[in-house]
């Protein structure tokens, strides 16, 4: 994570900072705004956070205090984002250890299935766990690993 | 036909010195859009699906125009720009849709160069074209007369090139990040694809409100 210096926030906000401050805020809100983008980038779409529902319509100059808050917004946001990063990355290698497992012993995982989508790929293919020869599968307690053949 | 500079407000420029608006105008008119360009639309809808689109916002360009969004205010995840915009609806729709010549020119210099272009019915403006603060305080496209609208915001409906438009007018937005020769491309692009060459950037029309 890129360190940004906050401590532009000691400054009285409510009086216009200087040009120089706003300089420096623009700049803080580029690189975090960067930073958030890169982050985003890593989540799967289904698990990206909405955005926020409260932000202007039009371009405006932002005073000292909409300045400091949108950084502040931001640094929370890409918190919360690398939250989420960390939790699709456990997620996956939750699914690739149930992939091992299931293919090392298919019947102590009746029907479980593991998609690609779970292993954060692109590709669309699915394990599941089937018993071999149907019903007769079930009573013999014979299971195996079923490959989908792909994209349709 | 050459590539004019707008001038901007010394109040926006000190703030965001490297804003830029540029500039173009040619004899053009809103027709249907011929094979060869709906070709180009068709090819770019092919290749340009969910993969590419949701790798926007890491691209210089659509990321240099998101973090000017921040500055001013605009989530980007709500008030998209242009490329972003396109990609969303790409993705919703399935396709580009067929619009005319002119709005899918647009569309194609925008999903190529990845630049905020507009295009504008020229003899409803009033040269030269300028960015400034409205008495709110909002950026604003404007130009010898008037204020046209919010920067970045779909164009009002008096301006838009309709079917007795004949000279067009192109307009492209560059912020911090972008090099000024992407921008110029953008709307080299655009008169391209409509048939048009346009030369370098005549330096006579910079000028400052």
């Amino acid at each position: 994570m890129t360190i940004v210096d906050t401590s532009l926030s000691s400054v009285d906000l409510h009086s216009a900072p200087t040009a120089a401050g706003r300089h420096e805020f623009y700049a803080q809100i580029a690189t975090l705004e960067r930073e958030l983008s890169a982050a985003l980038a890593k989540l799967e779409p289904r698990r990206r956070p909405r955005p926020s529902t409260t932000a202007a319509t039009r371009p405006h100059l932002l005073s000292g205090q909409e300045l400091e808050s949108t950084r502040d917004d931001l640094v929370a946001r890409i918190s919360d984002v690398q939250g989420l990063v960390a939790l699709q990355s456990a997620a996956r290698s939750g699914a690739r250890a149930l992939l091992k497992r299931m293919t090392d012993v298919p019947a102590d995982f009746r029907w479980a299935t593991v998609t690609t989508k779970d292993l954060g790929s692109t590709e669309c293919r699915e394990w599941q766990s089937v018993p071999v020869l149907g019903p007769i599968g079930i009573l013999a307690n014979w299971w195996r690993i079923r490959i989908s053949s792909g994209c349709p | 036909m050459g590539i004019e500079i707008g001038w901007v407000d010394h109040r926006v420029a000190a703030e965001f010195p490297e804003l830029t608006l540029r500039y173009t105008s040619f004899d053009g008119a809103v027709e249907p859009t011929p094979a060869d360009l709906w070709n180009q639309v068709l090819d770019l809808s092919t290749r340009f699906r969910g993969g590419p689109a949701m790798a926007l916002p890491s691209k210089p360009a659509p990321s240099a125009y998101r973090a000017f969004f921040r500055q001013v205010g605009l989530d980007p995840d709500v008030v998209r720009n242009p490329v972003e915009a396109i990609a969303y609806d790409r993705i919703m729709r399935g396709t580009f849709p067929r619009v005319h010549c002119v709005a899918d020119a647009l569309t194609v210099a925008i999903v190529e160069t990845h630049i905020a272009l507009s295009v504008m019915d020229a003899d409803s403006i009033a040269e030269p074209l300028g960015i400034r603060l409205d008495d709110e305080g909002n950026l604003v496209l404007a130009d010898a007369d008037r204020t046209i609208g919010p920067l970045f915001s779909p164009l009002p409906g008096d301006v838009a090139p309709g079917l007795h438009t004949s000279r067009l007018l192109v307009t492209a937005i560059g912020v911090a990040g972008i090099p000024r020769w992407l921008v110029d491309y953008g709307l080299w692009r655009v008169a391209d694809l409509l048939g048009v060459v346009v030369d370098s950037e005549q330096e006579s029309f910079r000028g400052e409100s």
